[in-house]
């Protein structure tokens, strides 16, 4: 039993033995599960490791503080700068259920199908205490506030991402961005300098990819560069390292951040210097987005305002 | 016929999905058992499994790659209960057969037993491996890439695998001869 054909034969018949049909209390249970399970939009999306808890309490900390300030300042005959003028009424939409907003005014960006309306897209950057992004979303486009980012509503993955994070570095090889043996793609191997033209410098300096020329761009009243990066086919998508589980090949330009979002993705990135923090807003589209989605998209991100 | 079924699949058509089942089920059943070792274990991880896949659908990029998508999820859910397995006392059941093999004159039912405990030896990583060589007949670079585990270390853990069954079979020989000898 030593050669490598009789352990072969060995196994096959052993696992010949032993159940081939599916019970069908499985196929039953699946079906009702699958009755109330919503499933996950098409998109790879950018993804960034979960906040640090400390993070999290100095935000929670910072909140904290910030309500005991303004009450303070509420009190009667209190003794702040003039104190607080009596609070004006605002709008104040109520987030509707997911599937059916209603957002008529600014409310936090909801799961899934959306009103036309304005939203406010929390913590963009990926750090407690940055900018909070208000857009303006056309009716039908998806929310999905964990990541955070606004899809177009197309039914398959030739839609639009918008999608937002910061960064201090980038993989030299987007391909082969599995520089510390971890599969996580958590470190780059090219350090980036702090202002909006290191990384704009960086990014025109990498041959991994194919980029735009760099113009200004202001939105929000913060003034930036903006740039086109044209990513790979699936030809070198197939060849490029793997995420653990991953079947097919990931493209990262930024560690800890976006990737290749499928075959020929074309990146249109803002890099805007908002109160010193250096956002990267990416609007990621793939060769069959429909045109009215690229304007409508065009017209979300120049509808930015910033508040922090 | 099952490219039309994923795609309406993918578009949140419920029936297709339960189609899909009903058509590869059986199959994938069949990888969860052979992994586990134990049918109430692999009822509960394809459940878990094909409800992941539901729920995932939409960003499978090709279609005519849901079987080997299934087989990856399904995997990987079986690993991680082939893990809480071995912090329990081993739980043996007795298998209903559905479809039994021939009678297979190369292997006793010592031989069985056996090569069952050896392989309840094993860690969730080469069990889920020989079941995918030996089963399904993936080649050790598809495992590779099913599994985002390089070709060395399939080729490794593989060889480790069989070793270890190898030996399983020959401590079963030596004990018939130690116990006849003995007599």
């Amino acid at each position: 039993m030593n050669h490598p054909s009789d352990i072969d034969r060995v196994m096959q018949a052993w696992m010949a033995d032993g159940p081939t049909a599916i019970p069908d209390r499985v196929v039953d249970v699946v079906a009702a599960r699958i009755g109330v399970e919503h499933q996950r939009r098409g998109w790879p999306f950018p993804w960034r490791p979960p906040m640090n808890p400390l993070f999290k309490f100095g935000a929670a900390a910072a909140a904290v503080l910030v309500v005991a300030v303004v009450a303070w300042n509420l009190l009667p005959g209190g003794s702040g700068p003039g104190g607080l003028p009596s609070p004006t009424p605002q709008p104040s939409p109520t987030a509707a259920p997911s599937g059916s907003p209603t957002a008529t005014g600014p409310v936090d960006l909801l799961d899934g199908s959306l009103a036309a309306g304005q939203y406010r897209i929390q913590d963009p950057s990926g750090h407690p205490g940055g900018p909070t992004i208000v857009a303006n979303v056309p009716a039908g486009w998806i929310g999905h506030p964990d990541v955070p980012a606004v899809t177009s509503p197309a039914e398959n993955n030739d839609g639009i991402l918008i999608s937002f994070m910061e960064t201090d570095g980038l993989f030299k090889d987007a391909c082969h961005w599995d520089v510390d043996g971890t599969k996580s793609a958590t470190h780059g191997d090219v350090v980036v300098g702090p202002t909006v033209e290191d990384l704009v410098a960086a990014l025109k300096a990498n041959t991994s990819y194919t980029s735009s020329a760099a113009t200004p761009v202001t939105l929000g009243g913060f003034d930036g560069q903006q740039i086109e990066l044209q990513l790979p086919g699936s030809d070198v998508l197939a060849a490029c390292d793997r995420r653990p589980g991953q079947s097919t090949g990931d493209y990262f330009v930024f560690p800890n951040g976006f990737y290749a979002q499928g075959p020929n993705s074309r990146w249109h990135l803002y890099i805007l210097d908002v109160d010193g923090t250096r956002l990267i807003t990416m609007v990621s589209q793939a060769e069959g987005t429909p045109a009215a989605d690229i304007t409508a998209a065009e017209a979300i991100v120049a509808s930015f305002e910033f508040t922090q | 016929m099952d490219r039309d079924l994923v795609v309406a699949a993918q578009r949140g058509d419920q029936a297709a999905f339960v189609d899909l089942v009903r058509l590869h089920g059986g199959r994938f059943f069949a990888i969860a058992h052979r992994i586990l070792r134990d049918v109430d274990r692999a009822e509960d991880a394809l459940q878990e499994a094909l409800v992941i896949a539901w729920r995932d659908l939409p960003s499978l990029r090709d279609p005519d790659r849901f079987d080997a998508w299934v087989h990856r999820l399904l995997t990987n859910v079986c690993i991680a209960e082939a893990g809480r397995e071995r912090k329990r006392i081993n739980n043996l059941y007795v298998l209903p057969i559905d479809d039994p093999a021939a009678p297979d004159e190369f292997l006793g039912i010592a031989d069985r037993d056996q090569l069952d405990r050896g392989f309840r030896r094993l860690t969730p990583d080469e069990r889920a491996i020989l079941v995918l060589r030996h089963f399904v007949g993936y080649e050790p670079t598809e495992i590779a890439e099913l599994l985002g585990i390089s070709a060395g270390t399939i080729r490794s853990r593989l060889h480790h695998a069989h070793r270890a069954m190898r030996a399983a079979l020959e401590a079963d020989a030596r004990a018939a001869v130690v116990g006849g000898a003995s007599r």
